[in-house]
């Protein structure tokens, strides 16, 4: 186990490596650049030169590469071109307040999802059954940059139970924060929730159809004992793996979601970074993103052992 | 008759007087502002941003004013006066004005953030905006001096724009302004957290007695549309800047909202590439102009909240103005001079636009449908705006654009620059020897009246030349709660208006 926690950790290096390189320089091949966004129509050639130059625009692209990795590798994410503040250091705030909004949406997606899974396998082609299934349908269906209008237009706007944007720290404001989250964290989560309800239906039927619970029942084992311990327990495991790609979906949303809620995190960032060509910027979220997305993978894999004792790695 | 109106004049002087003296204005409070993107930055000197603009010249003086209704006015400068030849600039300043921190502010002050701002180093998007500068001297502690190397009609307006804002002697090598910026204008910095809000309070020493009535001045940014006006409505923010066109009407009859607003300095065109046929051909250009249904385009792309133009870009209110009406709709006109042109089967063209702005790609979608009787088969390409940048000004590579340009104050600014051959901002590669001569004329001569004449003359040259297809000024507002007393929208979209603005309980 600690063998092959260590060989996975090592896997992850050339995968962030790689990571780097595209981030770079995809960035970097998108047509104009920050002086040209920055200057906008109103462009002088001369100051637009004067500032290439003074933002190391005016370098070879390969150089630049090598000078960002090195630095990168000293654990120093440069400084935003735009406004000249340390990365690592907004990244750090905006990087906790993505993780509130993700875990949030994440949390209310479970506490939802696999009960209703779970009970719409019992009750399976029942109306129950159709409900749930449809439900999660439209869940799966629904785009979150609608939605997200829609619960401002109902909590907000029309109700007007909750405030329509904004963030507040949840150590200063606990209730102003929590009142703040809920709209983000049902829309970030409404998708996850259908895809993980459709998931768990699925994988709770297919093995609620194996040999294993026939036995179990047949030896008189009670309905509740087959559920969760036999049933529940061996479905985890897919349910599991589609939790952890869905984090990284989960990331991919807060990107709409923050800039519609006004949600200063890491999402909304990249928003702002791409649309002003802030490059390193752009590299150190994607770079964070991808990060985030490897390790909560990694962790996926390693907690596979953990359900199912059968799976063993040598 | 006479006597009399005077006599009225003064009633209502002093009825307005004594309505001020009732509802006096309280002091406080927290106004909070929704602004459309976030700050970058609060260097007044370096910042380019319209997000940071409106922070800075809450934070700084420039020795001039403008007014709202653009007009030269004093600031830091008491007085000033101009030689006869145009040359030399004298400014008088104020003498009880001090940065926040208490420090008085001198003419060593001055030279220093004006030097700051000519010098190549710094990189300053406004280094060539006073003119060709000789020097910047401070006689006495009291007085700046300016002269230039040639005469540079918008000097005073230039050097009364909000960013070129007074700064300490040394303050950018000791400190970073870009991050903690100080000034002597009516609010001093407190703090900014990126992306969340920009906070500033009252300064203490303002110059101006009483001002400013607010304890804090909040700016946040709201980046969506419908998001800035949920907040002003739900009363999370108490005045919102840029509320979308298309909103307008509704939030005219609310009870919750009021707005302020008006005709500004944006107006919008459909620029034609004049490098490359068939837009090299003027006869092309003339038809397109009068191919093109302002009225309609002002109607349905932008809900009615613009002004048609029909004779080059300066806004009706300015005194440059030019009221010819070359730019109409004329069908017939448009198909004739196509046929002259030898394109009477029509040609295909792309109007590529930035897909952000929503107004100007509902412009291109309209213009695509005018031209249609002309059989002229336009593809609108809304693009991402760095891409649409890199596209139209870097590469020069387009058909037509449909683009707005944000005017100052003097016309040179709509001018000069755009339409003058070889010109930085002529991207569209208008070239006209007369129209370079007036341009030259108009900018060195410093009489306003020759200066009019001038101006009036080059634009009906432009709109008949069709250097642009010229369409509309827009009209910009801002919203705010009832709470909010005093605020007067700017045309130039300045929001110095701040200061004079206090909030009822």
């Amino acid at each position: 186990m600690l063998i092959y926690t260590f060989k996975r950790l090592l896997a992850v290096i050339p995968i962030l490596l790689g990571i780097t390189a595209v981030s770079y320089f995809l960035t970097r091949t998108i047509p104009g650049d920050l002086v040209a966004v920055m200057l906008g129509t109103n462009t002088d050639p001369e100051v637009a030169a004067q500032l290439r130059h003074k933002l190391n625009l005016d370098r070879p692209i390969l150089e630049g590469y090598v000078v960002w990795l090195g630095q990168l590798l000293r654990g120093n994410l440069g400084e935003s071109l735009r406004s000249g503040r340390p990365i690592g250091e907004d990244m750090g705030t905006r990087y906790g307040r993505t993780a509130q909004l993700t875990l949030a949406a994440m949390v209310l997606a479970l506490v939802t999802a696999i009960p209703l899974g779970i009970l719409a396998a019992l009750r399976r082609n029942r109306t129950v059954d159709q409900a749930i299934s449809s439900t999660a349908l439209l869940g799966v269906s629904t785009p979150d940059f609608w939605l997200a209008f829609l619960l401002i237009l109902v909590f907000a706007v029309w109700l007007r139970w909750l405030p329509p944007a904004g963030y507040a720290s949840p150590l200063e404001k606990p209730w102003l924060f929590l009142r703040l989250l809920l709209l983000p964290a049902l829309t970030l989560g409404f998708q996850v929730t259908g895809i993980l309800t459709r998931f768990t239906r699925s994988a709770m039927l297919e093995v609620l159809s194996q040999d294993f619970i026939r036995t179990a029942r047949s030896k008189g084992v009670g309905e509740r004992t087959v559920m969760y311990k036999h049933a529940l327990r061996n479905a985890l495991v897919p349910i599991t793996t589609v939790i952890g790609l869905n984090i990284g979906f989960l990331l991919g949303g807060t990107v709409i979601v923050e800039t519609i809620f006004g949600w200063p995190g890491v999402g909304s960032l990249a928003v702002t970074a791409i649309n002003q060509r802030d490059y390193p910027v752009v590299q150190a979220t994607v770079m964070l993103f991808a990060f985030t997305f490897v390790i909560v993978n990694l962790v996926v894999d390693l907690l596979y052992g953990v359900i199912d004792p059968r799976i063993r790695y040598g | 008759m006479k006597v009399t109106a005077k006599w009225f004049g003064w009633g209502v002087a002093f009825g307005a007087l004594a309505v001020g003296m009732v509802s006096a204005q309280t002091k406080g409070g927290t106004l909070t502002v929704a602004q459309q993107a976030d700050v970058v930055g609060l260097d007044p000197h370096t910042v380019s941003a319209y997000s940071s603009a409106v922070v800075d010249e809450q934070i700084y003086d420039s020795l001039l004013a403008i007014t709202p209704k653009g007009d030269v006015t004093a600031s830091i400068a008491q007085k000033w006066a101009v030689s006869k030849d145009g040359l030399k600039y004298t400014f008088n300043l104020r003498k009880n004005v001090k940065f926040s921190d208490g420090k008085p502010l001198t003419s060593k002050d001055v030279v220093y953030s004006l030097m700051r701002i000519t010098d190549p180093k710094t990189a300053s998007p406004r280094q060539n905006d006073l003119g060709k500068v000789k020097s910047i001297t401070a006689p006495d502690a009291n007085t700046v001096s300016i002269v230039l190397e040639e005469t540079f009609a918008p000097f005073l307006t230039k050097i009364g724009g909000t960013l070129m804002g007074i700064m300490p002697e040394g303050y950018a090598e000791k400190s970073d302004p870009n991050k903690v910026p100080l000034g002597s204008g009516p609010f001093m910095f407190v703090n900014w957290t990126p992306d969340d809000n920009v906070t500033l309070k009252r300064n203490p020493y303002y110059w101006e007695s009483g001002k400013p009535y607010l304890d804090t001045l909040v700016f946040k940014p709201l980046k969506d549309d419908t998001a800035r006006i949920t907040n002003v409505e739900t009363g999370n923010v108490d005045l919102i800047m840029s509320v979308p066109q298309n909103e307008v009407d509704r939030l005219e009859t609310s009870t919750t909202v009021k707005l302020s607003g008006g005709p500004g300095t944006w107006y919008d065109y459909l620029g034609l590439n004049q490098s490359k046929a068939p837009f090299n051909n003027i006869k092309v250009r003339q038809a397109l102009s009068f191919a093109v249904n302002r009225d309609q385009i002002v109607k349905t792309a932008i809900f009615g909240k613009g002004t048609v133009i029909n004779c080059g870009p300066i806004p009706p209110k300015s005194w440059a103005f030019a009221s010819c009406k070359d730019q109409i709709t004329n069908l017939e006109k448009a198909k004739k001079l196509l046929a002259e042109a030898g394109l009477g089967a029509g040609f295909k063209m792309t109007i590529k636009v930035g897909a952000d702005y929503k107004s100007q790609v509902n412009i291109a979608q309209v213009i695509q449908a005018q031209l249609k009787p002309l059989k002229i088969d336009v593809t609108v390409a809304p693009m991402e705006w760095g891409a649409f940048l890199d596209d139209v000004v870097t590469k020069g590579n387009f058909d037509g654009v449909i683009l707005g340009w944000i005017g100052a104050v003097d016309p040179d600014d709509f001018l000069y620059y755009q339409f003058r051959t070889g010109e930085k901002f002529n991207f569209y590669k208008f070239s006209d020897k007369e129209v370079d001569s007036l341009l030259d004329q108009a900018r060195t001569s410093v009489d306003r009246g020759t200066r009019q004449v001038l101006y009036r003359k080059v634009q009906r040259l432009l709109a008949q030349k069709a250097a642009y297809v010229f369409l509309h000024i827009n009209e910009q507002y801002e919203a705010f709660g009832p709470q909010v007393q005093g605020y007067v929208h700017y045309a130039t979209g300045s929001m110095e208006s701040l200061k004079d603005v206090w909030l009822k309980n």
